[in-house]
């Protein structure tokens, strides 16, 4: 999709992109003329852009791994087990063939006691009485 | 005003550029696998799943490096069939993709069960307004990813176990070009073999080498007497799809140790005759792209 600008004939320029929960702010304007507009997307056609797996405005890092699959999946944040980042750079030190298998016990010993998000400090508890 | 093709670039967001990207890793991660093998059908319940682990976890006893990857996004199986100790596990992210779940023979899994954070408690959901019209992008991007972000490594055999419909079939030519080809599976009852024989056609026009059919529950031999028993036996398909040009990969019976995890009840003579079929037909495919 281009943008021209009718006054000048000249190609808009993305001039800033503004995420809302399930929307998009788009912001183009003339570089000769200056006059700009915005862009508003609804929320079905940011759903079907991201689930494309393209970024409006282009990327300048590649993208993350399983992108779509992470912002696309609806959470089932009731019932989800969270890993802080502390935790997940302590269990990156563990050997991947055994990573799955202490990430599970870890997460068993969790909901055992209602724990929601994993720490390092209950990953210390966890080991205690492993 | 200028029209569309009389302005240069892309209006700047590079789209064509970011699906190039997407491919090459893609390719990047395809080129370290030998031979990726569809198991399909186009009715659900006939034993596709059943069919592509026990296939992966002989493949995997033989000395092969065996990927699986479950592409049922709604019914995934595999995980319970191939790594049960691991039913509700994460996957561990790496510098350069997520791990897959260790299997039984080693047979590497990757499920979008250890993405979620259901675990095994629920089929996914996705979030995000359009419903119908946004789900049919958001599978086929999920599918590539993975493919493409799973850190497979170097394999012999990647098996991927399709959502029922060969239509969706499509998804997967698109992303993996070389695929050695399909096996379909059906069960012995006249409206499977309808669908399926319908099917044929449809996996001819994709493209893909069809390696050939599996019957699957075929009958069973009784524990008292040991005859062996047909049952649902409606129709005699064997001539039919040799009229076809379908070859037939084999056929398993009704078998308790199907039931249990690949490889949990030892080989199965029966499984190991199909993939002995398989392995003589991806020679020959691969002989005939060389």
């Amino acid at each position: 999709m281009k943008f021209l600008c009718t006054r000048c004939d000249e190609v808009m320029k993305l001039a800033g992109a503004q995420a809302g929960d399930d929307t998009v702010g788009l912001t183009f304007s003339c570089p000769k003329c200056g006059g700009s507009f915005a862009m508003l997307t609804n929320p079905a056609e940011t759903t079907l852009v991201k689930g494309l797996g393209v970024q409006v405005g282009g990327r300048s890092e590649p993208a993350p791994l399983m992108e779509v699959i992470q912002s696309s999946v609806a959470r089932d944040t009731e019932n989800q087990i969270t890993w802080d980042p502390g935790a997940e750079t302590r269990l990156a030190n563990v050997p991947p063939f055994a990573r799955p298998m202490a990430r599970k016990a870890i997460e068993r010993f969790a909901e055992s006691k209602g724990i929601r998000t994993i720490t390092a400090a209950v990953m210390d508890e966890a080991r205690a009485l492993m | 005003m200028r029209m569309y093709h009389e302005v240069a670039g892309d209006g700047g967001s590079d789209i064509l550029g970011q699906v190039g990207k997407m491919m090459e890793r893609l390719a990047g991660r395809l080129s370290l696998i030998k031979s990726v093998i569809a198991v399909a059908s186009p009715k659900g319940g006939v034993g596709k799943s059943t069919v592509a682990a026990h296939l992966a976890a002989s493949l995997a006893r033989r000395g092969a490096r065996v990927g699986a990857l479950d592409a049922d996004l709604y019914g995934s199986s595999l995980p319970r069939l191939l790594a049960p100790e691991f039913i509700g596990a994460n996957a561990t992210r790496g510098e350069e993709g997520l791990f897959p779940i260790a299997g039984v023979f080693g047979v590497r899994v990757m499920s979008l069960d250890y993405l979620t954070g259901y675990g095994a408690r629920a089929s996914v959901a996705w979030a995000g307004a359009g419903g119908s019209i946004t789900r049919g992008p958001v599978e086929a991007s999920a599918l590539r990813e993975l493919l493409a972000d799973t850190q497979w490594g170097e394999l012999d055999y990647l098996i991927v176990d399709t959502p029922p419909s060969v239509g969706r079939l499509g998804d997967l030519t698109a992303l993996v070009p070389s695929l050695a080809g399909v096996v379909l599976v059906s069960a012995p009852t006249l409206l499977a073999y309808q669908v399926t024989l319908k099917s044929i056609e449809r996996v001819r026009a994709l493209g893909v080498p069809l390696l050939g059919l599996v019957e699957n529950m075929r009958g069973f031999t009784c524990d008292l007497c040991g005859a062996a028993n047909r049952i649902n036996v409606e129709g005699e398909m064997g001539e039919t799809l040799s009229i076809m040009g379908v070859p037939a990969l084999g056929a398993l019976p009704y078998d308790q140790r199907l039931l249990k995890p690949a490889g949990e009840a030892g080989p199965i003579e029966a499984v190991e005759r199909i993939a002995d079929a398989l392995l003589a037909k991806i020679g020959g495919h691969a002989a005939a792209r060389a």
